[in-house]
């Protein structure tokens, strides 16, 4: 039995390597990555170009599988799941924000936080008041029924967020969410992750800007397909 | 409406709002070929119908003999005469046998004429047509020779006959006994032989009057225009027609010219009518479908290559594979529904309007509106199968990094 005082770590891999075909054989990106994040943490994970932080990302997402080694999310390993319970941690356990926002351009603020529940069977009036909750929570109520594609970098970014965590998350996972945005924006949407951090919410995100590092509570360095705790 | 069916619905309407052009193109060219489809099925489905009219009208199991008129090298020819429906009665056992003499414009009193038919009391039980009022010549008028009369139901409408009344046929009386309904039309358009179709706005009269409205000495054997028979039930028809040809045509009866009408001829026309509107008809309606059908999938494919990110956010959100492939195909299906739906009804609307001066005959019932309906949708699953699968099998990862 397990002791009640120990934590599970939401996220956790041993010895997993990623690689992909190419033309002249194999590359591997990542290689032999084993970490534990913690419940509550904020995880910031920096490193240039290639190094392997989105195909990370991915794994720790769910959206891809390792080539070899293990990958447990919430104490279960991944590579026992089917497709359909895969799936179902990603619309129940898992929010997602990407660096150009992935909004649906034709549709409200509180239209897209409500296609979070797209897969999920909630009833609309309850769709609506956790949609309308979320753009509360990122200072958004008063922009609900504002198309995206009128609203500034930061605020559409806002929405992404307030649609990742409209269903709350295990674990929020951010690929560059500063990436497009200019520094004001960039700060305050860094405040929202903090906030959302504040809350309970673990976060992991990547990033190339090292000035966003002083809300992490842990940074993490990629580096030739390896991830490695910072100094 | 709950949000399981709003929210695919609501999906759909988003990207055919981004992508108006596309979408109405494939639209545009499913709903032609709908179109197509339901001018065939309505045109077919009315030829059809008339076939089984004319069927119907001439009698279940009857044929008919007439004799085109004799030109000036036939002077050894004889006519059809009532001998003639004496020898098949005795002959074809179980058959019922009349004889029509039809004699056209006989003066009825003021400036009317009309077509008097001599006829018996057999014609009735041949011929599917029904006593509307009274009743019909029976064995007593014939044998009796009475001068009684029956009008079709029309004719009488227009003149205002009622049964009862006295009529006259070149100035001699006649009792007006009964009215008949015929309600004939499908013989006479496709057939020029009056002898198919003589009771429509005819007055009947017993066979065996001397013919009043006719100028000099009846024959001793009248002539006769058509036999009918209703050949024997349990016999193949076709043998009873070869057993009447035989006896008729016979060298000691000197007849020829003789037609031999059977439903089957009169449906040959029909039939290669049916054939070739078929192959054309068809083969446009296929033609336009398939356009439709790919013009859909290239949409589709487009849509796909264009959506590939929206893919990567929904498998994010947690939709399965199977849920990215039924996005697509109810995508398809509801586009190609939704052009049948416009496509046929629009049609349906058209040729009911128009059915009046329509050169062929139409059938506008629910299977007409409702098959292109079930095509489409067949069409609809087929045509968006493969761009569904591809969409299905794109990785979410490769989708987000498209991003």
């Amino acid at each position: 039995m397990q002791d009640s005082s120990s934590t599970v770590p939401v996220f956790s891999m041993q010895g997993v390597w990623k690689s992909f075909p190419t033309p002249r054989g194999p590359v591997d990106v990542l290689r032999g990555v084993s970490l534990e994040i913690e419940e509550g943490s904020f995880v910031i994970i920096t490193g240039p170009s290639g190094s392997g932080k989105s195909t990370f990302l991915n794994l720790a997402s769910l959206l891809d599988t390792p080539t070899k080694g293990t990958v447990h999310f919430g104490g279960r390993v991944v590579s026992t799941l089917n497709e359909n319970e895969l799936c179902a941690i990603r619309k129940e356990r898992l929010g997602m924000v990407f660096q150009k926002f992935c909004l649906l351009t034709h549709r409200s603020a509180i239209e897209n936080v409500a296609f979070r529940f797209r897969y999920l069977s909630l009833p609309e009036h309850e769709v609506r008041a956790r949609a309308r909750q979320a753009l509360d929570r990122v200072g958004l109520a008063s922009h609900a029924d504002q198309p995206v594609r009128l609203m500034s970098g930061g605020e559409m970014q806002r929405v992404a967020i307030a649609r990742a965590v409209a269903q709350r998350p295990d674990l929020l996972v951010a690929d560059e969410p500063t990436g497009n945005l200019d520094r004001a924006a960039a700060e305050s949407v860094m405040e929202t992750f903090r906030e959302l951090n504040a809350d309970g919410i673990t976060v992991l995100l990547v990033t190339h800007n090292e000035a966003l590092l002083r809300y992490a509570t842990r940074h993490l360095i990629c580096r030739e397909g390896k991830l490695e705790d910072s100094a | 409406m709950t949000n399981q069916l709003r929210a695919p619905l609501r999906d759909i309407a988003d990207d055919i709002r981004a992508r108006p052009g596309r979408a109405g193109l494939s639209f545009l060219a499913l709903a032609v070929g709908m179109t197509a489809l339901t001018v065939l099925l309505a045109v077919l489905g009315g030829l059809q119908d008339r076939a089984r009219q004319i069927v119907e009208e001439l009698g279940a199991h009857v044929f008919a003999i007439s004799q085109s008129q004799p030109d000036g090298n036939s002077q050894n020819t004889a006519r059809l005469t009532a001998r003639h429906a004496t020898l098949l009665s005795a002959n074809l056992p179980g058959a019922t046998v009349t004889g029509l003499q039809i004699s056209e414009r006989v003066p009825a009193g003021g400036d009317r004429q009309v077509r008097v038919v001599a006829a018996d009391e057999a014609l009735l039980e041949i011929r599917p047509w029904r006593v509307a009022a009274g009743r019909f010549l029976d064995a007593r008028d014939l044998r009796d020779r009475e001068r009684v009369a029956v009008a079709e139901e029309s004719l009488a409408r227009e003149w205002n006959w009622r049964v009862g009344d006295t009529i006259r046929l070149r100035d001699t009386p006649f009792r007006l006994i009964g009215l008949i309904h015929i309600g004939a039309d499908a013989l006479e358009s496709e057939s020029t032989d009056r002898a198919l179709s003589p009771g429509t706005g005819a007055v009947f009269v017993p066979r065996t009057l001397p013919p009043y409205w006719q100028i000099g000495i009846p024959p001793t054997d009248p002539l006769l225009d058509a036999l009918y028979v209703r050949a024997p039930a349990g016999r193949p028809l076709e043998e009873s027609v070869a057993l009447a040809r035989t006896l008729l045509t016979q060298p000691d009866q000197r007849l020829d010219r003789l037609t031999f009408v059977t439903p089957e001829l009169l449906l040959q026309r029909l039939r290669k009518l049916q054939d070739t509107i078929r192959f054309t008809a068809g083969s446009i309606a296929i033609l336009c479908l398939v356009l439709g059908g790919t013009t859909l999938m290239s949409l589709l494919v487009a849509n796909v290559r264009e959506r590939v990110t929206e893919i990567g956010l929904r498998r994010a959100l947690g939709a399965t594979a199977r849920d990215i492939a039924g996005l697509f195909v109810l995508e398809a299906i509801l586009l190609t529904a939704l052009a049948a739906l416009v496509g046929a009804l629009g049609t349906g609307a058209i040729l009911w309007l128009v059915r009046e001066r329509f050169p062929i005959p139409l059938r506008l019932d629910a299977l007409v509106l409702f098959t292109p309906l079930v095509v489409a949708t067949l069409l609809g699953a087929t045509f968006s199968f493969w761009p569904a699968r591809a969409a299905a099998r794109i990785s979410p990862a490769e989708a987000l990094r498209n991003e």
